[in-house]
């Protein structure tokens, strides 16, 4: 058993075993484009008049007030241009049979059922909306659904252009009625338990806590483990190249023994021995390769975000309390019905909430009982930052992501909150943010140039740029 | 100040002006920085300016004032009432009798900006009863408002008639080609029929025996009714359209808007509690975004609902003689970024606070 801090000091001196960016899939080239805007939202709180934005090859070059356009550049203007939004908890993107499979792992990749293909006509609405990209989630019910991905909605993008982050979140669940476990089914030769479609009692939800917070420490165990490994193997590599270097330098002498005992020995007769090396020092073993460790590592890594869906203050609680000081693990909240009542502590741990923004009625499972739209408003006044999704129940609701987000400033929100809710936070929790969720240089270009002000009743997207193309013009709509 | 302004405009002794940066008469007239005069829960006189007595309060409003929402379709304040499967047709079953004036629904619909709420049976038979219609203060206002009328498919059944559509119309012409009653008043034109139906073939079915009776009313529930807007429009029906909420198919939005451009008069529906009352707005405000004009999105919400509901002579417009049942927004009413701030019903304070 490692000392707590073993692991952590392990991957500090690694440098960690994982790329720092694994969202940065480059778009590929693109022509050049200069967006004229009477208003400019840069990031939410910040809009420039009568400003530009410079694209090119994918990427936002310049902004400012008195740009020209890059030679050839194709020009675009309109009344208002943000970033694009994102919905950080869709169900477009993957099919729903993915969306729905409650037997999926936490390596499971919900890169493998983007399909580019389906739902074209939801996508093409969710743009015109303004929408650019989403989280696509397979098991969004699951215990564990394994891990998301971020990707672009438009349609004709390539791979690389598609996929702002194949592996952007892990997604767990707890408590959730949809996702309780009910009887045992025998599916290809197996017993797999079915999800049972009923509520839990709060210590079922305790469990399910605790069951995930022992994969969280197993993945950091699998985390020390491979770092150590990695750190053992240099040794020995640098041990080996050592004791070359020694016998190198004693070669001519060492060769010179051995003529010398070799024709010795045939003087006397005898038979000449070989002096056999010995190597003093073995080889580590190889680490035996656990594909849900390894997933789990990179949420212990802090490599990318842990978003649980968690709704009443029992398992809020007992999350909170377990993942506290847990390192680089970056929790983000999803759902939070009870969780302004944490809303303090939330905001001290730097633990942000992912709201869902869909009113629901009476028929609500279980754990939304205490849904309410004020949360949102709730929790910033407390200082949390707040994302907003439009809750996963139907791949047509991310399309009105924008009008979800103005009822919650109908219910409290600043509007700048809300606006940062559907960009710069969602962004963050997708764990995206150095890509997008802003008009800023550096960022891919996913921007959308409004009729009116994005959270306006009448606005709509005039032009949509996706990874520096433009994927949707008036003619289109 | 709540408290001093419900007294003010609850005790009804002196007169009361309410100012607001802008007064919406209905959803084609605005009046800025307009008056409101308010006596004995009415409203007496609206305009630009007031020649006012002395003595009468001015309480400055900040923010949009319009007439109360009216939601048309609810089950607020009959859980679980009017659902006995069993009879096929109960015409003189009124909702009213089962309708409990306490119930949570009523405050979550005055936080919504709704003062007049129809309340309708399950329909879950040919002929389930009579609407109520109710001010969300919990007041009856009418206990026979409409008389409810499945052309649907939830009035079928596996256990008793009619268990087929081709009985459904049968019995229903049955029951009125020897009409007592609800079902006299209905077909006299002196009780509305509110037909309830939910596809297409429904909806054709419905319009096509309502012209060969010459049936008043309105059509509920068929999300696509717009694309019918023509044969809707010559039928004189008016149309309650459901409010599905986020997500709603851009089939259904475009529809709402066909409705609108034909001119058939057109109320929400809300089937809360389920269906979240929040939506009343929010699938307005979607119908203007698949471009439907705000004027007759604003009316959908006030004056035609109210129309719809036999209101049309004491709600649903900011006008002299009407109930004072008026919200005061913290904007635009059709911005799902604004609130209602306070909510008045027959002038009365009975939601939030002028600020």
């Amino acid at each position: 058993m490692h000392h707590p801090r073993a692991w952590l000091a392990a991957a500090l001196v690694a440098g960690v075993g994982f790329p720092a960016s694994l969202w940065a899939q480059e778009p590929a080239q693109g022509n050049a484009l200069l967006i004229r805007a009477e208003h400019l939202i840069v990031k939410p709180g910040v809009v420039l008049e009568n400003a530009q934005v410079s694209v090119k090859d994918g990427r936002i070059v310049a902004v400012g007030v008195d740009l020209q356009p890059l030679p050839g550049a194709q020009e675009v203007r309109g009344k208002w241009v943000s970033a694009g939004l994102i919905d950080a908890w869709s169900t477009l993107g993957v099919d729903p049979e993915s969306v729905a499979d409650g037997n999926v792992t936490p390596a499971t990749r919900s890169a493998d059922a983007v399909d580019p293909w389906l739902q074209a006509h939801l996508r093409r609405e969710a743009l015109r909306a303004g929408v650019v990209a989403v989280r696509a989630q397979a098991g969004l019910a699951a215990r564990v659904g394994g891990v998301g991905a971020v990707v672009r909605l438009a349609e004709g993008l390539d791979d690389a252009q598609r996929f702002v982050a194949r592996d952007a979140v892990m997604w767990a669940t707890v408590g959730l009625g949809a996702g309780a476990p009910g009887g045992f089914q025998i599916v290809d030769g197996e017993f797999v338990q079915m999800p049972g479609q009923r509520g839990m009692d709060v210590f079922e939800r305790i469990d399910m806590v605790d069951r995930l917070l022992a994969q969280v420490v197993a993945g950091r165990g699998y985390l020390v483990a491979m770092n150590e490994h990695k750190h053992e193997l240099a040794e020995w590599k640098k041990k080996v190249s050592e004791k070359e270097a020694e016998l190198e330098k004693d070669a001519k002498k060492a060769k010179k023994d051995r003529d010398k005992a070799e024709s010795d020995a045939k003087e006397k007769g005898k038979p000449f021995e070989e002096k056999k090396y010995k190597e003093d020092f073995k080889k580590p073993a190889d680490p035996r390769f656990d594909e849900d460790s390894e997933a789990w590592s990179l949420v212990a890594d802090g490599a990318i975000p842990l978003l649980v869906h968690v709704n009443r203050d029992a398992e809020l609680r007992a999350l909170l309390a377990g993942l506290e000081g847990v390192g680089r693990l970056r929790l983000v909240v999803a759902g939070g019905a009870e969780s302004a009542r944490h809303a303090k502590h939330l905001a001290k741990q730097g633990v942000a909430v992912l709201v869902n923004a869909l009113p629901m009625g009476s028929g609500r499972s279980d754990e939304y009982d205490a849904h309410d739209l004020s949360l949102a408003a709730r929790l910033g006044k407390d200082g949390v930052k707040v994302a907003i999704g439009s809750g996963g129940m139907s791949p047509d609701a991310t399309r009105d992501l924008a009008l979800l987000a103005a009822q919650l400033v109908g219910h409290g929100l600043p509007r700048v909150d809300a606006m940062a809710g559907v960009t710069t936070n969602a962004a963050e929790v997708l764990g995206v943010e150095r890509a997008m969720g802003t008009v800023e240089v550096g960022k891919h270009a996913d921007l959308v140039v409004w009729n009116a002000e994005p959270l306006s009743t009448a606005a709509s997207a005039e032009y949509v740029v996706s990874a520096g193309r433009v994927v949707l013009a008036p003619e289109q709509q | 100040m709540m408290l001093a302004t419900f007294l003010v405009l609850a005790l009804g002794g002196g007169d009361v002006a309410l100012r607001a940066d802008k007064v919406w008469i209905d959803g084609s007239t605005s009046i800025d920085k307009g008056m409101v005069l308010v006596r004995d829960g009415r409203i007496v006189e609206v305009g630009a300016k007031l020649d006012l007595d002395e003595g009468v309060r001015v309480v400055e409003c900040q923010g949009h004032l319009t007439a109360g929402l009216v939601a048309l379709g609810a089950k607020v304040g009959v859980a679980d009432a009017a659902l006995d499967p069993t009879r096929p047709a109960m015409p003189e079953a009124r909702v009213a009798h089962a309708l409990c004036r306490d119930d949570a629904g009523f405050a979550a619909l005055r936080a919504q900006g709704v003062t007049s709420v129809v309340i309708t049976p399950e329909a879950a038979k040919l002929v389930p009863g009579a609407t109520a219609v109710a001010k969300t203060s919990g007041a009856l206002v009418s206990e026979r408002a409409h008389l409810s009328v499945v052309f649907g498919a939830s009035a079928l059944s596996l256990n008793r008639e009619p268990t087929s559509y081709a009985r459904q119309g049968e019995m229903l012409s049955e029951l009125f080609a020897r009409p007592e009653g609800a079902l006299l008043a209905a077909k006299r034109g002196q009780l509305p029929i509110l037909f309830e139906v939910q596809s297409k073939p429904e909806l054709r079915r419905a319009i096509e025996f309502a012209r060969e009776r010459k049936l008043t009313g309105a059509l509920s529930g068929a999300p696509l009714a717009g694309e019918l807007a023509k044969e809707i429009a010559e039928s004189k029906l008016a149309v309650v359209v459901d409010a599905g909420g986020a997500g709603e198919p851009r089939r259904e939005a475009l529809a709402m808007v066909e409705l609108a451009k034909a001119g058939v008069p057109f109320g929400f529906g809300l089937d809360g509690p389920r269906n979240p009352w929040q939506n009343l707005r929010l699938v307005a405000a979607l119908a203007v975004r698949h471009g439907m004009p705000r004027q007759a999105a604003h009316d959908g919400l006030t004056r035609t609902a109210a129309s719809i509901a036999g209101l049309s002579e004491r709600a649903g417009v900011v006008k002299a003689g009407f109930d004072a049942d008026l919200v005061l927004w913290s904007g635009d009413p059709l911005e799902l970024s604004s609130a209602p701030k306070a909510v008045w019903i027959e002038g009365a304070l009975v939601h939030g606070a002028v600020q």
